[in-house]
C-alpha cells in the first residue's frame, strides 16, 4: 500500500473519531438536560448551549480515547464484512461502530468503580442515541473508504 | 502497614520538617482492621469497630484488639463500598446495652442500606433486628449513606445515598434514596418529621437531595447538626442540616461528572440549599467530629473531616456557620482516613482507610 493510501485512511479514521466524539457528546448533553428537566429544571437555549460547549471541552477527551479504541477495532471487522456483503457495507459500518461503542460502555461500567460511567446510557433511549452517534462516525469512514464502483460480475449483491 | 514504628518514625520526619506536625503524636490502638468503617467508645473505656468486610471488633479498656469478632452481626452485603459501615451506641447504653449498625443488604442486583438493633452484653450482640431498609432496592454496589447519629429526643438521624445510578431520585419524596431520615429506636417515623404531611412522600425523611452522605453530628451545644457528602468530581460538602430543606442534588452541584459533563449547569437555584462549605477537587470527606475535647484547646470548636482522596483530616474553622479558616493535618501519614472522632479522653482517634487498617490515636506532643 502506498503511503499515500496509508496517510488518507488514517486521516479518514481521525475524521470519523472526530465525528463519533463531537455528536456523542452533543447528544450526552441534551440527555442530561433532559433529566433535569424532568425535575422542572428550566433549560433555556443559552444554558443549553453553555453546557453543550462545557461538555464538548470537557467530555470529549476521555470519550475521544473511547471512541478511538472502538473504531480501531470495529472498522476493520466492518471492512470484512462489507467486502462479503457489499450492498450493506454503509449500515455494517453503521453497525459496527454502534456496537463496538455498546461494548465500549458494558467494559467501562464493568472494570469502573461506578455502575454506569456516562450518565446518559443509564436510558435505552440515550443508549441508543450515543451508539447511533458512533455509528455514524463509523459510517462516515466506511463512505470515505468506499471503493470505487466498478461494472462487471458481481458474485454476492 | 501502618505500624507503630513506622508511625513513630513518620512523625519524627514530619517533626523535623513541621511546625505542625510537632504540635501532636501520633500512636496504633489497633492494626490488621479490614477497610475499619466507624467507632464507637464504650463506657468501660473500650471500643468497637465496624469492618466493612461485615465484622464487628472489640477493642477492651486496655487497648486489647480482642482476635475473635464480635457474634450476632447482621449478614451485610460486601461488595466495593457495600458492607457493615455505621455504628451508633444508644444514648443510655450504659444501661440499655442498645447499639444500632447501618449496613448494605441484599444481593448485587437489589440491594438496600440497612439498619439493625441490637443489645450488646460485652462478648456478643444479641437480638440483632433489622429496623429499617431503604426503599426502593437499587442496583449495583456504590453510595449507601450509612453515618448514625442520635439527637437529644432520642431519636436518630441515618445518612443514605443515591445508588449513583438513581441520582434523580434524591429530589423525589416518595422513596429515601438520596436523603437523611430521622427514625425512632425501632425503626419508625417519628410523627414529626418534616414530610409526614406530604401525601405520597416517605415518612422517615428528614432532609432530601443528597448525593452519597458520609457524616453526619448534632453539635448539643450549638444545636446544629453537620453533615459531609461527596460530590462527584468536585462539588464535596459540608451542609448545614435542617429539618424538610433540599439540598439540590442533582439539580445544583458544585461538581462535575466523573467523564467530564456536567450534571447540571446550575450551582444555585431557588428553595435549594447551599453547602457551608465545598471542596473541589474533591478531598473525598468521610468521617466528621465537631471537636469539643480538652486535649487540643486550639482545636476547640472546630470541625475535623476526615478525608479519603485527600489522605488528611481537614481542620475547618467556623465562626458560627461561617467557615473562616482550613488546615490540613496528618497529611504525613499518607493515609486514606475513613472516620475521625474525638474520644471521651479529649483524643482525636483516626480509622485508616485500607486492608490493613488501624485505629490511631493522637495527643498532644
Amino acid at each position: 500500500m502506498k503511503l499515500v493510501s496509508v496517510l488518507r485512511i488514517i486521516l479518514f479514521y481521525l475524521l470519523s473519531v472526530v465525528l463519533a466524539t463531537v455528536l456523542g457528546s452533543l447528544v450526552q448533553t441534551q440527555f442530561n438536560l433532559l433529566f433535569l428537566q424532568e425535575m422542572n429544571v428550566p433549560v433555556e437555549l443559552p444554558t443549553r448551549l453553555a453546557t453543550s460547549w462545557h461538555d464538548l471541552l470537557n467530555f470529549t477527551p476521555l470519550f475521544a480515547i473511547m471512541v478511538a479504541a472502538t473504531l480501531l477495532l470495529a472498522l476493520p471487522v466492518a471492512e470484512g464484512l462489507g467486502r462479503i456483503f457489499k450492498p450493506w457495507r454503509g449500515l455494517l459500518y453503521l453497525l459496527a461502530g454502534a456496537a463496538g461503542i455498546w461494548v465500549a460502555f458494558t467494559l467501562a461500567n464493568y472494570l469502573l468503580p461506578m455502575p454506569t460511567f456516562i450518565a446518559a446510557t443509564r436510558v435505552t433511549a440515550g443508549l441508543l442515541c450515543m451508539m447511533l452517534a458512533v455509528g455514524v462516525g463509523s459510517w462516515l469512514f466506511g463512505r470515505l473508504t468506499k471503493p470505487k464502483a466498478r461494472r462487471g460480475l458481481r458474485v454476492l449483491g | 502497614m501502618l505500624n507503630k514504628a513506622l508511625v513513630s518514625a513518620v512523625l519524627l520526619l514530619a517533626a523535623s520538617a513541621s511546625v505542625q506536625a510537632a504540635d501532636y503524636k501520633i500512636e496504633a490502638v489497633a492494626e490488621g482492621l479490614s477497610f475499619p468503617w466507624s467507632l464507637a467508645f464504650l463506657p468501660d473505656g473500650g471500643m468497637l469497630v465496624t469492618e466493612r468486610a461485615g465484622r464487628l471488633r472489640l477493642i477492651n479498656a486496655a487497648g486489647e484488639l480482642q482476635a475473635e469478632p464480635i457474634s450476632g452481626v447482621p449478614e451485610a452485603f460486601v461488595n466495593s463500598q457495600a458492607g457493615l459501615m455505621g455504628l451508633a451506641l444508644a444514648p443510655d447504653f450504659a444501661e440499655s446495652g442498645e447499639l444500632f449498625m447501618s449496613y448494605a443488604c441484599g444481593t448485587a442486583e437489589a440491594n438496600h442500606t440497612c439498619l439493625a438493633s441490637a443489645h450488646f452484653n460485652g462478648k456478643a450482640l444479641e437480638n440483632t433486628q433489622e429496623i429499617f431498609r431503604v426503599q426502593p432496592a437499587k442496583k449495583g454496589s456504590a453510595h449507601y449513606g450509612g453515618r448514625i447519629a442520635f439527637l437529644p429526643d432520642n431519636t436518630l438521624l441515618l445518612t443514605l445515598g443515591d445508588g449513583f445510578d438513581y441520582r434523580e431520585q434524591a429530589q423525589n419524596t416518595a422513596n429515601h434514596l438520596g436523603s437523611i431520615v430521622r427514625l425512632n429506636r425501632d425503626g419508625s417515623a417519628p410523627q414529626d418529621n418534616p414530610f409526614v404531611a406530604q401525601e405520597g412522600a416517605q415518612p422517615e425523611l428528614f432532609s432530601i437531595g443528597h448525593r452519597s452522605v458520609q457524616a453526619i453530628l448534632y453539635d448539643a451545644q450549638t444545636q446544629r447538626i453537620f453533615s459531609n457528602e461527596h460530590g462527584p468530581r468536585g462539588g464535596d460538602e459540608v451542609n448545614l442540616i435542617e429539618a424538610g430543606k433540599n439540598y439540590g442534588w442533582p439539580k445544583i452541584t458544585y461538581g462535575i461528572d466523573y467523564d467530564g459533563a456536567q450534571v447540571s449547569p446550575y450551582t444555585e437555584l431557588p428553595g435549594l440549599e447551599q453547602p457551608l462549605l465545598h471542596w473541589t477537587p474533591s478531598i473525598a470527606p468521610s468521617g466528621m467530629t465537631l471537636y469539643r475535647g480538652e486535649l487540643f484547646p486550639q482545636w476547640q470548636g472546630n470541625l475535623l473531616v476526615s478525608a479519603l482522596a485527600g489522605k488528611e483530616v481537614r481542620r475547618v474553622v467556623l465562626d458560627g456557620t461561617k467557615v473562616v479558616e482550613q488546615q490540613s493535618l496528618f497529611k504525613e501519614l499518607n493515609a486514606r482516613f475513613r472516620d475521625v472522632r474525638t474520644g471521651p479522653d479529649g483524643a482525636v482517634y483516626l480509622l485508616t482507610d485500607s486492608a490493613n487498617g488501624s485505629v490511631l490515636r493522637v495527643t498532644p506532643q
